[in-house]
C-alpha cells in the first residue's frame, strides 16, 4: 500500500506509538496474562472438579482491560500532550486539518488495538483445542470488545483536548469507576449462556447497533477537532448533522422494527454530549463562517456555532425525537421523560447564562453544576427517604435532575408534564431573552459585515 | 506599485487588562526584509502569531495576500512559514522521521517528498544529525531543525520570531548565515529580535515596537536621523583649549557629551551639513585649534532608546 495514501499522523503516531513505553507495557502484560489464563484453562480442563468459566472470565477480564480501560486512557492524552508539548501549532501551519489531526490519532489508536487483538488470536485458538469453548460466542464477544473499544477511544480522543483541571479529574474519576465495572461486566457476559447481549440481535439490531457506534464514534472524533481547530472552522455544523442523523436511525428503527420507544429515549444517552456540547460552545464572530452558512437557508440558525443556535438545535433535536416516541407509544411517561430531559440539560445552561462569573469556564462550570446536582439529588433522596418520594418532589425541589429519580418509583401522574411545564417555560423564555442579542449578530455577520460585534 | 504581501490595519489583542498590541499597522512588500524590533514583551510575538493565524485580534486584521487571517486561515497558512523562538519537539522521533511527518503533513508524496527533504537537510546541515532524536538536540540544531521544518513547503512569506535567541555565538552566525541567503534569494522575511545589531544589516525596513504600538517604522536610518535624535559631533583639537565648555554651553542646539584631554563630542540638535559648518566656522573663528571634525554615526540601540525615552517623556 502507497503510505502517502496514509494520513500522516497515522504514522507519526505508529512510530511513537509502538516505541512508547505505555503500549510495550500493554503488550506485554496482555501477553503475560494471557499466558496465565491458558495454564489457568488448561487446569480446569485437565481438573475434574475446575470450573473451565473462570479462567474464561479471567481471559476477557483481561483482554476486556487492556482494549476498554488502558487504551481509552491512552486516547485521553492523545490530543492534551500535544496541546501542552506545544506541538499541535507546528501541525496546524501545514495542510492538515484539525480533523486530520483528531481522526489520525484515533486511527492509530485503534491500529494499535488491532495489534493487541492480533496478539491475542493464537490464544483464542488454543483455547478452543482445549475444548469447552463456544467459538461464535468467543468471535462474537472479541467483535464487541473491539467496537466498544474503538468507540471508548473515539471518546478519549475527543476528551483529551480538554486542559480544565477539573475536568480532566472527572474523567479520571470516571475511568477509575470503570476500571472497577467494565472488565467485570465482561466477565459476568461471558459466563452468560449467550455470551453477550447481542447474540439475541438479529441483522436489522446489529446495523443499527454498529451505525450508533459508528456515528458516536465520529461525533468524538469530530468533537477532539473543534476543541484544537482554529475559530474559523465551524465544526457545530457537522456535529449537529451527525445528531440529527443518529436521531433519524433511531426513530426509523424505533417505529418500523421494534415499534417501541424504547431505542429513541436510549438514543438520549448518546445525544446527551451533543446538546451538552451545543449549549456550551462560545459565541464566534468571524463572517465568513456565518455566510458559508447561508446555504443551510432556515436550518441555519441551528447549525450556526455558539450556545444561542446551540440552544435552538438542542430545544429542536429533543422535540423531534420526544414528539416521535410519543407517536411510536403515546404514554404520559414519555411526555414526562422529555421534559425532564430538556429541563436538566437548561438547567445548569441558565445559571450560566444568568451568571457571569459561571461563564468564564462554561464547559467545567456546566459538568460541575450537574454533578452538584445530582449530588443534590442524592441527598434529598437520603434525607426524603426513598418511599416518600412523589412526583411532585421534583417540583418542590426545584433540582430538574430528581426527575429522573420520580420517573423510577411508579406511575407517573398526568397532571406531572403539565407542572414540569412551568419550569420548561420559564427556562426556554429567559434563554431566549439572553440569546437575542447573539441572534441580531449572527444575523448581521451572516450578511457579510462585521460591524455586529 | 506592488501590492503589499502582508497588509495589517489597527491590530489590537489584550490578555486581561494588558493590551499586549494597541492598534498597529503595516505593510510588508513582496521581497522585503522587516526587522520587527522592541524590548521583551512589547508585543512582536503576540503580533506575529496573530500575522500566522495561531492567535486572534480582538479588532483590526491581517491580510496575507489579500487573505484575511481569521476568516481565511487556511489560505495564510500556505503562503506562511512560521518559525516560534521555541517549540516543543517529539518524544521517539529522530530528525529523519520529524522531516518526514513535516513534509507529509505539507502535502509532499513519494520522489518529491524525499527530494525536498534532502534540499532542505542540506541548506540547513541537519543531513549529518539524521538519525539523532529530536528533544536531544542542542538549542542551535534545533533551531536549524525549525527554520528546516518552516522552508519545508517554500513558504511566500517567512515569519521568524527570534531566530538566534538563546544560541552559542558560533550558533548564532550559522542561523544569521542561513537567513541572510534566504534574504538574498528574494524571500520575504519577517524577523523579530531585541538585539538591533542582529538586523540593522540585512533589513530593508525595520519596525520598532514598544508597548504594543509602532513607535517607527522604516529604515534603519530614517530612525537614527529622525528629527529630535541629536547628533554626536567629535571635535579634535590640536592642543587644550581652554573654554570650549563654556563655549558650547552658549551655542543653541549644542550640549557637551563627553570631553578629555584633545577631542570634545558634543550632542548637536540640528546636525544637517549647513548647520555643522557653520558651527566650525564659529569655532574656528573663536580661535579654538580644531584639527578634525566629523559626525559621528548614531548607533541603532541609542536611537532606539532614545525614542522609547522621548515617548515615555511625552507621556504617551
Amino acid at each position: 500500500m502507497n503510505s502517502d495514501r496514509i494520513n500522516p499522523i497515522v504514522i507519526k503516531e505508529l512510530r511513537q506509538g509502538l516505541k512508547s513505553r505505555s503500549f510495550i507495557a500493554t503488550f506485554l502484560g496482555l501477553q503475560g496474562a494471557m499466558v496465565l489464563s491458558m495454564f489457568m484453562y488448561l487446569a480446569a480442563v485437565t481438573t475434574s472438579n475446575s470450573d473451565p468459566q473462570f479462567s474464561n472470565g479471567f481471559f476477557w477480564f483481561m483482554l476486556g482491560l487492556m482494549l476498554l480501560v488502558f487504551m481509552p486512557l491512552r486516547a485521553f492524552q492523545a490530543l492534551h500532550e500535544e496541546i501542552k508539548g506545544n506541538t499541535l501549532e507546528m501541525v496546524f501551519l501545514t495542510r492538515m486539518t484539525a480533523w486530520d489531526i483528531a481522526l489520525g490519532k484515533w486511527m492509530a489508536l485503534v491500529i494499535q488495538v488491532f495489534l493487541l487483538v492480533a496478539a491475542v488470536l493464537p490464544y483464542l485458538v488454543l483455547r478452543y483445542f482445549l475444548g469447552s469453548i463456544d467459538v461464535a460466542g468467543d468471535l462474537r464477544q472479541l467483535f464487541y470488545q473491539v467496537v466498544l473499544s474503538m468507540m471508548f477511544v473515539a471518546v478519549g480522543v475527543g476528551l483529551s483536548a480538554w486542559t480544565s483541571k477539573v475536568l480532566r479529574g472527572l474523567i479520571i474519576i470516571g475511568a477509575i469507576f470503570s476500571l472497577y465495572t467494565i472488565p467485570l461486566m465482561l466477565f459476568g457476559l461471558s459466563q452468560s449462556p449467550t455470551g453477550s447481549p447481542l447474540a439475541m440481535f438479529g441483522w436489522i439490531d446489529y446495523g443499527v447497533w454498529l451505525s450508533v457506534c459508528g456515528l458516536v464514534m465520529l461525533f468524538f472524533v469530530e468533537y477532539g477537532a473543534s476543541q484544537i481547530a482554529p475559530p474559523a472552522e465551524n465544526h457545530s455544523l457537522r456535529k449537529r448533522m451527525m445528531a440529527f442523523v443518529l436521531s433519524g436511525i433511531l426513530i426509523v428503527y424505533a417505529a418500523l422494527h421494534v415499534r417501541e420507544a424504547y431505542p429513541v429515549l436510549i438514543g438520549l444517552f448518546m445525544l446527551a454530549p451533543i446538546a451538552v456540547d451545543a449549549l456550551c460552545e462560545p459565541l464566534i464572530g468571524i463572517p465568513s463562517l456565518y455566510i458559508k452558512a447561508r446555504k443551510f437557508r432556515a436550518l441555519r440558525w441551528l447549525l450556526y456555532p455558539g450556545w444561542a443556535s446551540g440552544f435552538l438545535f438542542v430545544t429542536v433535536l429533543l422535540a423531534l425525537i420526544f414528539v416521535s416516541a410519543f407517536l411510536i407509544e403515546a404514554d404520559a411517561e414519555i411526555l414526562t421523560a422529555g421534559l425532564v430531559t430538556y429541563n436538566v440539560l437548561l438547567f445548569p445552561f441558565v445559571l450560566i447564562r444568568l451568571i457571569p462569573i459561571l461563564a468564564r469556564k462554561v464547559l467545567a462550570s456546566y459538568v460541575l453544576l450537574q454533578v452538584t446536582c445530582f449530588l443534590f439529588c442524592l441527598l434529598i433522596l437520603f434525607l426524603d427517604e426513598i418511599r416518600f418520594i412523589s412526583e411532585y418532589t421534583v417540583l418542590g425541589h426545584f433540582l430538574p435532575m430528581l426527575g429522573f429519580f420520580v420517573m423510577t418509583v411508579g406511575d407517573i401522574d398526568e397532571l406531572l408534564p403539565v407542572l414540569l411545564m412551568v419550569p420548561t417555560v420559564l427556562m426556554t423564555v429567559l434563554t431566549l431573552l439572553k440569546a437575542r442579542r447573539p441572534f441580531l449578530q449572527m444575523q448581521v455577520l451572516s450578511k457579510g459585515s462585521t460591524s455586529g460585534d | 506599485m506592488t501590492a503589499p504581501l502582508v497588509e495589517v490595519r489597527g491590530l489590537t489583542r489584550t490578555f486581561g487588562t494588558l493590551k499586549a498590541v494597541d492598534g498597529i499597522s503595516f505593510d510588508i512588500y513582496p521581497g522585503q526584509v522587516v526587522g520587527f524590533i522592541g524590548e521583551n514583551g512589547a508585543g512582536k510575538t503576540t503580533t506575529m502569531r496573530m500575522m500566522v493565524t495561531l492567535d486572534l485580534p480582538d479588532s483590526g486584521s491581517v491580510k496575507v495576500k489579500g487573505f484575511d487571517a481569521v476568516s481565511y486561515p487556511n489560505e495564510v497558512r500556505k503562503r506562511v512559514g512560521w518559525m516560534p523562538d521555541s517549540y516543543g519537539a517529539y518524544d521517539f522521533m529522530d530528525v529523519s522521521e520529524y522531516m518526514d511527518f513535516f513534509a507529509r503533513a505539507y502535502g509532499f508524496t513519494g520522489r518529491e517528498r524525499d527530494l525536498r527533504i534532502g534540499e532542505v537537510m542540506e541548506f540547513t546541515e541537519l543531513n549529518k544529525l539524521a538519525d539523532r532524536p529530536v528533544n536531544k538536540l542542542s538549542k542551535g540544531q534545533a533551531q536549524r531543525l525549525c527554520l528546516g521544518r518552516t522552508l519545508l513547503p517554500d513558504p511566500e512569506l517567512l515569519v521568524l520570531d527570534e531566530p538566534a535567541a538563546g544560541l552559542d555565538p558560533r550558533a548564532r552566525i550559522e542561523v544569521k548565515n542561513l537567513v541572510r541567503i534566504l534574504a538574498g534569494e528574494g524571500k520575504t522575511l519577517f524577523i523579530s529580535s531585541h538585539i538591533l545589531s542582529e538586523l540593522e544589516q540585512m533589513c530593508d525596513a525595520m519596525l520598532f515596537i514598544s508597548a504594543g504600538r509602532i513607535m517607527h517604522q522604516g529604515s534603519s536610518e530614517s530612525l537614527k536621523m529622525k528629527e529630535g535624535h541629536p547628533s554626536l559631533v567629535r571635535v579634535r583639537l590640536a592642543s587644550a583649549a581652554n573654554g570650549l565648555e563654556d563655549w558650547i554651553s552658549f551655542q543653541a542646539g549644542v550640549e557637551l557629551f563627553e570631553r578629555d584631554k584633545l577631542s570634545v563630542r558634543m550632542k548637536v540638535e540640528q546636525a544637517g551639513a549647513e548647520q555643522l559648518a557653520a558651527l566650525l566656522g564659529k569655532m574656528v573663528k573663536e580661535g579654538f585649534p580644531v584639527c578634525g571634525f566629523e559626525r559621528e554615526e548614531i548607533r541603532l540601540e541609542d536611537a532606539f532608546v532614545d525614542l522609547l525615552s522621548q515617548s515615555e517623556g511625552g507621556g504617551s
